[in-house]
Protein backbone atom coordinates (compact mmCIF):
# COMPACT_ATOMS: atom_id res chain seq x y z
CA UNK A 1 0.00 0.00 0.00
CA UNK A 2 1.29 3.54 -1.11
CA UNK A 3 -0.58 5.82 1.50
CA UNK A 4 -3.27 6.05 3.40
CA UNK A 5 -5.47 6.90 0.58
CA UNK A 6 -5.15 3.82 -0.99
CA UNK A 7 -6.83 2.22 1.82
CA UNK A 8 -10.29 0.80 0.53
CA UNK A 9 -12.32 2.36 3.01
CA UNK A 10 -10.33 5.72 2.60
CA UNK A 11 -10.81 5.59 -1.39
CA UNK A 12 -14.03 4.82 -0.63
CA UNK A 13 -14.87 7.69 1.53
CA UNK A 14 -12.99 10.33 -0.82
CA UNK A 15 -14.96 8.62 -3.89
CA UNK A 16 -18.43 9.58 -2.00
CA UNK A 17 -16.73 13.02 -1.08
CA UNK A 18 -15.94 13.77 -4.71
CA UNK A 19 -19.32 13.23 -5.57
CA UNK A 20 -20.76 14.88 -2.74
CA UNK A 21 -18.91 18.01 -3.43
CA UNK A 22 -20.00 18.02 -7.25
CA UNK A 23 -22.38 20.96 -6.44
CA UNK A 24 -19.30 23.62 -5.65
CA UNK A 25 -17.38 25.30 -8.26
CA UNK A 26 -14.69 23.41 -9.55
CA UNK A 27 -11.72 25.53 -7.54
CA UNK A 28 -13.39 25.09 -4.37
CA UNK A 29 -14.32 21.30 -4.47
CA UNK A 30 -11.01 21.29 -5.45
CA UNK A 31 -9.47 22.62 -2.62
CA UNK A 32 -11.57 21.18 0.14
CA UNK A 33 -10.92 17.50 -1.79
CA UNK A 34 -7.10 18.47 -1.36
CA UNK A 35 -7.65 19.59 2.21
CA UNK A 36 -9.41 16.39 3.30
CA UNK A 37 -6.97 14.11 1.32
CA UNK A 38 -3.94 16.12 3.23
CA UNK A 39 -6.15 15.60 6.55
CA UNK A 40 -6.76 11.67 6.16
CA UNK A 41 -2.63 11.66 5.12
CA UNK A 42 -1.63 13.75 8.13
CA UNK A 43 -4.10 11.37 10.21
CA UNK A 44 -3.57 7.79 9.30
CA UNK A 45 0.11 6.04 8.71
CA UNK A 46 0.39 4.33 5.33
CA UNK A 47 -0.14 0.97 7.45
CA UNK A 48 -3.13 1.88 9.70
CA UNK A 49 -5.39 -0.85 10.34
CA UNK A 50 -9.30 -1.30 9.58
CA UNK A 51 -9.80 0.03 12.89
CA UNK A 52 -8.11 3.32 12.58
CA UNK A 53 -9.09 4.08 9.19
CA UNK A 54 -12.36 3.52 10.23
CA UNK A 55 -12.24 6.20 13.66
CA UNK A 56 -10.45 9.05 11.81
CA UNK A 57 -13.44 8.44 8.94
CA UNK A 58 -16.01 8.57 11.48
CA UNK A 59 -14.25 11.76 13.42
CA UNK A 60 -14.27 13.61 9.94
CA UNK A 61 -18.54 13.32 9.45
CA UNK A 62 -19.83 11.64 6.29
CA UNK A 63 -18.92 12.68 3.30
CA UNK A 64 -21.83 14.73 2.82
CA UNK A 65 -22.09 16.65 5.98
CA UNK A 66 -18.81 17.73 4.57
CA UNK A 67 -20.47 18.82 1.58
CA UNK A 68 -23.02 20.85 3.16
CA UNK A 69 -21.02 22.35 5.25
CA UNK A 70 -19.20 23.76 2.49
CA UNK A 71 -22.08 24.90 0.67
CA UNK A 72 -23.89 22.06 -1.16
CA UNK A 73 -27.14 21.29 -0.20
CA UNK A 74 -27.56 18.02 1.18
CA UNK A 75 -28.47 15.83 4.01
CA UNK A 76 -30.25 17.75 6.92
CA UNK A 77 -33.27 18.81 8.51
CA UNK A 78 -35.30 17.73 5.68
CA UNK A 79 -32.87 13.68 5.77
CA UNK A 80 -31.84 15.01 2.20
CA UNK A 81 -34.84 14.78 0.40
CA UNK A 82 -34.51 18.12 -1.36
CA UNK A 83 -31.03 17.27 -2.43
CA UNK A 84 -32.11 14.25 -3.56
CA UNK A 85 -35.10 15.47 -5.49
CA UNK A 86 -32.74 17.78 -7.50
CA UNK A 87 -30.89 15.84 -10.59
CA UNK A 88 -30.89 18.52 -12.61
CA UNK A 89 -28.96 20.46 -10.00
CA UNK A 90 -26.26 18.14 -9.68
CA UNK A 91 -26.33 17.95 -13.54
CA UNK A 92 -25.91 21.45 -14.15
CA UNK A 93 -23.09 21.30 -10.91
CA UNK A 94 -21.18 18.59 -12.86
CA UNK A 95 -21.86 19.98 -15.93
CA UNK A 96 -19.97 23.07 -14.40
CA UNK A 97 -16.96 21.21 -13.82
CA UNK A 98 -16.11 20.56 -16.95
CA UNK A 99 -13.47 22.97 -18.56
CA UNK A 100 -14.47 25.53 -20.62
CA UNK A 101 -12.47 24.62 -23.62
CA UNK A 102 -14.21 21.17 -23.33
CA UNK A 103 -17.24 22.99 -23.96
CA UNK A 104 -16.16 24.90 -26.58
CA UNK A 105 -15.09 21.69 -28.26
CA UNK A 106 -18.50 19.83 -27.72
CA UNK A 107 -19.71 23.24 -29.38
CA UNK A 108 -18.18 23.04 -32.34
CA UNK A 109 -18.56 19.79 -32.77
CA UNK A 110 -22.36 19.67 -32.44
CA UNK A 111 -22.60 22.84 -35.02
CA UNK A 112 -20.19 20.76 -37.61
CA UNK A 113 -22.48 18.15 -37.08
CA UNK A 114 -25.93 19.18 -36.19
CA UNK A 115 -25.88 22.04 -38.53
CA UNK A 116 -25.76 20.47 -41.98
CA UNK A 117 -26.99 17.15 -40.82
CA UNK A 118 -30.17 19.68 -40.35
CA UNK A 119 -30.02 21.64 -43.03
CA UNK A 120 -29.92 18.47 -45.29
CA UNK A 121 -32.76 16.97 -43.78
CA UNK A 122 -34.33 19.76 -44.41
CA UNK A 123 -33.21 20.43 -48.22
CA UNK A 124 -34.35 16.69 -48.07
CA UNK A 125 -38.10 17.36 -46.57
CA UNK A 126 -38.75 19.79 -49.05
CA UNK A 127 -41.58 18.85 -50.84
CA UNK A 128 -40.78 18.64 -55.16
CA UNK A 129 -41.65 20.43 -58.18
CA UNK A 130 -45.96 19.57 -59.40
CA UNK A 131 -47.34 20.69 -62.45
CA UNK A 132 -50.54 22.88 -62.77
CA UNK A 133 -53.65 23.27 -64.44
CA UNK A 134 -51.99 24.18 -67.62
CA UNK A 135 -49.75 22.29 -70.96
CA UNK A 136 -49.36 24.03 -74.14
CA UNK A 137 -47.16 22.45 -77.09
CA UNK A 138 -44.37 24.68 -77.90
CA UNK A 139 -44.53 25.24 -81.52
CA UNK A 140 -45.86 23.18 -84.62
CA UNK A 141 -48.75 21.40 -86.05
CA UNK A 142 -52.25 20.56 -84.98
CA UNK A 143 -52.36 18.39 -81.96
CA UNK A 144 -54.85 15.21 -81.35
CA UNK A 145 -55.83 14.85 -78.09
CA UNK A 146 -57.00 11.17 -77.62
CA UNK A 147 -58.41 9.02 -74.70
CA UNK A 148 -58.36 5.64 -74.05
CA UNK A 149 -58.36 3.28 -70.58
CA UNK A 150 -58.75 6.41 -68.88
CA UNK A 151 -55.63 7.78 -70.11
CA UNK A 152 -55.25 10.62 -71.77
CA UNK A 153 -52.60 11.58 -74.72
CA UNK A 154 -51.53 14.60 -76.29
CA UNK A 155 -50.03 13.49 -80.04
CA UNK A 156 -48.31 16.25 -82.04
CA UNK A 157 -47.11 15.46 -85.61
CA UNK A 158 -43.41 15.00 -85.79
CA UNK A 159 -41.34 17.34 -87.34
CA UNK A 160 -37.63 16.05 -87.92
CA UNK A 161 -35.20 18.38 -87.83
CA UNK A 162 -37.15 20.65 -86.23
CA UNK A 163 -37.58 22.07 -82.42
CA UNK A 164 -40.34 20.63 -80.58
CA UNK A 165 -41.38 20.53 -77.45
CA UNK A 166 -44.28 21.82 -74.98
CA UNK A 167 -44.30 24.17 -71.87
CA UNK A 168 -46.11 23.52 -68.60
CA UNK A 169 -47.31 25.12 -65.60
CA UNK A 170 -44.76 24.16 -62.76
CA UNK A 171 -46.00 24.91 -58.54
CA UNK A 172 -42.94 24.95 -56.03
CA UNK A 173 -44.90 24.25 -53.18
CA UNK A 174 -41.63 24.19 -50.57
CA UNK A 175 -40.44 26.44 -48.16
CA UNK A 176 -37.22 27.00 -50.73
CA UNK A 177 -36.20 28.20 -54.08
CA UNK A 178 -36.13 25.19 -56.24
CA UNK A 179 -33.50 25.98 -59.28
CA UNK A 180 -34.26 22.93 -62.38
CA UNK A 181 -30.45 22.80 -63.77
CA UNK A 182 -31.14 20.71 -66.47
CA UNK A 183 -33.35 17.25 -67.66
CA UNK A 184 -32.33 13.98 -65.87
CA UNK A 185 -33.25 12.21 -68.89
CA UNK A 186 -31.79 11.69 -71.84
CA UNK A 187 -34.68 11.04 -74.44
CA UNK A 188 -36.56 13.55 -75.49
CA UNK A 189 -40.11 12.65 -76.60
CA UNK A 190 -39.10 13.45 -80.16
CA UNK A 191 -35.09 12.38 -80.26
CA UNK A 192 -32.68 10.08 -78.49
CA UNK A 193 -30.82 13.46 -77.06
CA UNK A 194 -31.47 15.03 -73.74
CA UNK A 195 -34.02 17.73 -73.66
CA UNK A 196 -33.55 21.59 -73.03
CA UNK A 197 -35.36 22.54 -70.34
CA UNK A 198 -35.92 25.96 -69.30
CA UNK A 199 -37.85 28.32 -66.70
CA UNK A 200 -39.83 31.31 -67.35
CA UNK A 201 -38.11 34.56 -65.63
CA UNK A 202 -42.10 35.65 -64.23
CA UNK A 203 -44.92 33.93 -63.48
CA UNK A 204 -47.27 32.02 -65.86
CA UNK A 205 -50.29 34.77 -65.78
CA UNK A 206 -47.74 37.40 -67.09
CA UNK A 207 -49.16 37.84 -70.78
CA UNK A 208 -52.36 36.24 -70.89
CA UNK A 209 -50.99 32.75 -69.77
CA UNK A 210 -49.40 32.85 -73.31
CA UNK A 211 -46.22 30.81 -72.51
CA UNK A 212 -44.28 32.17 -75.69
CA UNK A 213 -44.62 35.69 -74.36
CA UNK A 214 -42.39 35.15 -71.30
CA UNK A 215 -38.83 34.95 -71.51
CA UNK A 216 -37.22 31.71 -70.07
CA UNK A 217 -33.67 31.12 -68.11
CA UNK A 218 -31.66 28.06 -68.34
CA UNK A 219 -31.02 26.89 -65.03
CA UNK A 220 -34.01 29.08 -63.47
CA UNK A 221 -35.21 29.13 -60.44
CA UNK A 222 -38.69 28.61 -59.30
CA UNK A 223 -39.40 30.74 -55.63
CA UNK A 224 -41.52 28.82 -52.76
CA UNK A 225 -45.09 28.42 -53.41
CA UNK A 226 -44.55 30.39 -56.95
CA UNK A 227 -45.28 29.36 -60.31
CA UNK A 228 -43.66 29.16 -63.55
CA UNK A 229 -43.77 28.15 -66.92
CA UNK A 230 -41.16 25.47 -67.27
CA UNK A 231 -40.08 24.74 -71.56
CA UNK A 232 -38.99 21.55 -72.46
CA UNK A 233 -37.83 21.71 -75.92
CA UNK A 234 -35.63 19.19 -78.18
CA UNK A 235 -34.61 19.12 -81.83
CA UNK A 236 -37.05 16.55 -83.27
CA UNK A 237 -35.05 13.55 -84.82
CA UNK A 238 -36.41 10.11 -84.90
CA UNK A 239 -34.96 7.82 -87.59
CA UNK A 240 -36.76 4.83 -86.45
CA UNK A 241 -40.06 5.64 -86.12
CA UNK A 242 -42.09 3.51 -88.09
CA UNK A 243 -45.18 5.42 -89.94
CA UNK A 244 -48.34 5.20 -87.49
CA UNK A 245 -46.63 4.84 -84.50
CA UNK A 246 -45.57 7.22 -81.70
CA UNK A 247 -43.22 8.22 -78.46
CA UNK A 248 -43.90 10.06 -76.00
CA UNK A 249 -43.45 10.21 -72.36
CA UNK A 250 -45.79 10.89 -69.13
CA UNK A 251 -43.66 11.99 -66.68
CA UNK A 252 -40.53 14.95 -66.65
CA UNK A 253 -37.68 14.00 -64.50
CA UNK A 254 -35.65 16.99 -63.45
CA UNK A 255 -32.77 17.85 -61.88
CA UNK A 256 -33.29 20.13 -59.20
CA UNK A 257 -31.31 22.10 -56.59
CA UNK A 258 -32.63 22.57 -53.36
CA UNK A 259 -30.37 24.68 -50.49
CA UNK A 260 -26.98 22.52 -51.19
CA UNK A 261 -28.57 19.39 -52.45
CA UNK A 262 -29.20 17.93 -55.82
CA UNK A 263 -32.25 15.89 -56.76
CA UNK A 264 -34.53 14.55 -59.19
CA UNK A 265 -37.69 14.98 -58.73
CA UNK A 266 -40.02 13.43 -60.74
CA UNK A 267 -42.88 15.48 -62.35
CA UNK A 268 -46.20 13.76 -63.38
CA UNK A 269 -47.91 15.50 -66.69
CA UNK A 270 -51.13 14.07 -66.21
CA UNK A 271 -51.21 12.93 -69.78
CA UNK A 272 -48.88 11.06 -72.26
CA UNK A 273 -47.09 13.96 -74.44
CA UNK A 274 -45.93 12.03 -77.68
CA UNK A 275 -44.92 12.79 -80.82
CA UNK A 276 -45.98 10.45 -84.54
CA UNK A 277 -44.94 9.58 -87.35
CA UNK A 278 -46.48 9.62 -90.73
CA UNK A 279 -45.49 8.08 -94.38
CA UNK A 280 -44.66 12.07 -94.63
CA UNK A 281 -42.44 12.29 -91.51
CA UNK A 282 -40.90 8.98 -91.90
CA UNK A 283 -39.87 9.86 -95.41
CA UNK A 284 -38.30 13.60 -94.18
CA UNK A 285 -36.73 11.84 -91.16
CA UNK A 286 -35.32 9.12 -92.94
CA UNK A 287 -33.59 12.24 -95.00
CA UNK A 288 -32.85 14.17 -91.75
CA UNK A 289 -30.99 10.99 -90.95
CA UNK A 290 -29.32 10.09 -93.60
CA UNK A 291 -27.63 14.07 -93.62
CA UNK A 292 -26.51 14.42 -89.64
CA UNK A 293 -26.53 10.69 -88.50
CA UNK A 294 -24.28 8.94 -91.30
CA UNK A 295 -23.81 6.04 -89.42
CA UNK A 296 -27.13 5.11 -88.95
CA UNK B 1 -39.04 22.18 24.41
CA UNK B 2 -38.40 18.54 23.19
CA UNK B 3 -35.11 17.12 23.33
CA UNK B 4 -34.75 17.09 19.49
CA UNK B 5 -35.66 20.83 19.75
CA UNK B 6 -32.94 21.14 22.60
CA UNK B 7 -30.15 19.56 20.37
CA UNK B 8 -31.04 21.05 17.30
CA UNK B 9 -30.02 24.57 19.07
CA UNK B 10 -27.07 23.19 20.05
CA UNK B 11 -25.96 22.73 16.87
CA UNK B 12 -27.17 26.08 15.70
CA UNK B 13 -25.08 27.57 18.51
CA UNK B 14 -22.19 25.34 18.18
CA UNK B 15 -22.19 26.27 14.15
CA UNK B 16 -22.28 29.53 15.53
CA UNK B 17 -19.21 29.54 17.72
CA UNK B 18 -16.75 27.33 16.06
CA UNK B 19 -15.53 30.51 13.32
CA UNK B 20 -14.54 32.47 16.39
CA UNK B 21 -12.89 29.67 18.23
CA UNK B 22 -10.77 28.57 15.03
CA UNK B 23 -9.50 32.69 14.78
CA UNK B 24 -8.59 32.08 18.40
CA UNK B 25 -6.69 29.13 18.15
CA UNK B 26 -4.97 30.66 15.21
CA UNK B 27 -4.48 34.14 16.98
CA UNK B 28 -2.06 31.96 19.03
CA UNK B 29 -0.36 30.50 16.13
CA UNK B 30 -0.89 29.47 12.90
CA UNK B 31 -1.13 25.74 12.77
CA UNK B 32 -1.65 22.92 9.63
CA UNK B 33 -5.56 21.41 9.17
CA UNK B 34 -4.75 18.75 11.47
CA UNK B 35 -3.24 20.33 13.99
CA UNK B 36 -6.18 22.87 14.20
CA UNK B 37 -8.49 20.02 13.54
CA UNK B 38 -7.54 18.28 16.98
CA UNK B 39 -7.28 21.37 19.23
CA UNK B 40 -10.66 22.04 18.31
CA UNK B 41 -11.64 18.63 19.30
CA UNK B 42 -10.19 18.94 22.55
CA UNK B 43 -12.91 21.24 23.45
CA UNK B 44 -15.21 18.90 23.98
CA UNK B 45 -18.52 19.28 22.37
CA UNK B 46 -17.50 21.79 20.28
CA UNK B 47 -16.44 19.92 17.40
CA UNK B 48 -18.78 16.86 15.81
CA UNK B 49 -17.60 16.18 12.41
CA UNK B 50 -13.74 17.32 12.06
CA UNK B 51 -14.34 17.30 7.95
CA UNK B 52 -16.78 20.60 8.57
CA UNK B 53 -13.55 22.56 9.83
CA UNK B 54 -12.38 23.17 6.26
CA UNK B 55 -14.99 24.45 4.85
CA UNK B 56 -15.60 26.69 7.56
CA UNK B 57 -11.71 27.60 7.32
CA UNK B 58 -12.36 28.27 3.63
CA UNK B 59 -15.14 31.01 4.46
CA UNK B 60 -13.05 32.64 6.74
CA UNK B 61 -10.54 32.61 4.04
CA UNK B 62 -12.79 34.00 1.88
CA UNK B 63 -14.01 36.88 4.43
CA UNK B 64 -10.26 37.69 5.02
CA UNK B 65 -10.19 36.50 8.36
CA UNK B 66 -7.70 33.82 7.57
CA UNK B 67 -4.71 33.21 5.00
CA UNK B 68 -2.82 29.41 4.78
CA UNK B 69 0.33 29.36 2.71
CA UNK B 70 2.41 26.20 1.98
CA UNK B 71 5.51 25.62 4.34
CA UNK B 72 8.07 22.69 2.90
CA UNK B 73 10.56 21.53 5.15
CA UNK B 74 12.86 17.75 5.03
CA UNK B 75 11.37 16.75 7.98
CA UNK B 76 7.72 16.41 7.45
CA UNK B 77 5.25 16.36 3.92
CA UNK B 78 4.28 19.65 2.91
CA UNK B 79 1.65 21.56 4.62
CA UNK B 80 -1.00 24.44 4.74
CA UNK B 81 -0.33 26.12 7.56
CA UNK B 82 -3.53 28.78 8.55
CA UNK B 83 -2.87 32.10 9.52
CA UNK B 84 -5.17 35.01 11.09
CA UNK B 85 -4.93 38.10 9.70
CA UNK B 86 -5.29 41.60 11.39
CA UNK B 87 -9.19 41.98 10.11
CA UNK B 88 -9.57 38.23 11.97
CA UNK B 89 -8.19 39.71 14.58
CA UNK B 90 -10.16 42.49 14.78
CA UNK B 91 -13.29 40.15 14.35
CA UNK B 92 -11.87 38.16 16.81
CA UNK B 93 -11.86 41.45 19.53
CA UNK B 94 -15.54 42.25 18.55
CA UNK B 95 -16.91 39.00 19.11
CA UNK B 96 -15.06 38.61 22.40
CA UNK B 97 -16.81 41.43 23.64
CA UNK B 98 -20.35 40.54 22.36
CA UNK B 99 -19.80 36.45 23.37
CA UNK B 100 -18.79 37.84 26.96
CA UNK B 101 -22.26 40.13 26.84
CA UNK B 102 -24.30 37.67 25.13
CA UNK B 103 -23.21 34.74 27.49
CA UNK B 104 -23.95 36.72 30.63
CA UNK B 105 -27.48 38.05 30.03
CA UNK B 106 -28.03 34.24 28.97
CA UNK B 107 -26.83 33.17 31.98
CA UNK B 108 -28.83 35.70 33.81
CA UNK B 109 -31.89 34.54 32.06
CA UNK B 110 -31.24 30.92 32.26
CA UNK B 111 -30.00 31.25 36.19
CA UNK B 112 -27.15 29.82 35.93
CA UNK B 113 -24.59 32.80 36.86
CA UNK B 114 -21.83 34.48 35.20
CA UNK B 115 -20.15 31.92 33.51
CA UNK B 116 -17.33 31.56 30.51
CA UNK B 117 -18.13 30.50 27.03
CA UNK B 118 -16.25 27.50 25.78
CA UNK B 119 -13.78 29.80 23.61
CA UNK B 120 -12.75 31.50 26.28
CA UNK B 121 -10.74 29.19 27.98
CA UNK B 122 -7.10 27.64 27.85
CA UNK B 123 -8.32 27.41 22.91
CA UNK B 124 -9.09 31.18 23.20
CA UNK B 125 -6.55 33.23 24.42
CA UNK B 126 -4.56 35.55 21.63
CA UNK B 127 -1.09 35.30 20.93
CA UNK B 128 -0.33 39.05 21.12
Amino acid sequence: MISALDHPLVADYLRGLDSALAGLPPTAAAELSEQIRAHLLEALPPDADEDAVAAVLAALGPASLVAAAAGVPGPGADGGQAWRGRPLRRLVARARRVPAFVWLVVAAIVVAVAVPSGALIFWHAQPGLRMEYSFSWWNGPRVVTTYAAGATQETQRILPGKVQGFAVWVYNPSDMTQVITGSADHVSPGAPVTPRIAVSTTGPWRKMGEPHAVRYRMGGPIPPHSFRWVRVLWRSAHCYLAAGGSQGTSDLRLRVRVGWITRTEDIQLGAEIAVAATKASVAADAAYCRTHQPGS
Amino acid sequence: MSGMGAAADTTELRRGVLGPCVLALLAERPRFGLELVRDLSRADGLLTSEGTVYPLLNRLRDAGLVTSRWIHDDQTRPRRYYSITKQGREHLVAFRTDWSAFTAAVNGVLGAGPGRGRCSGRTAREAT
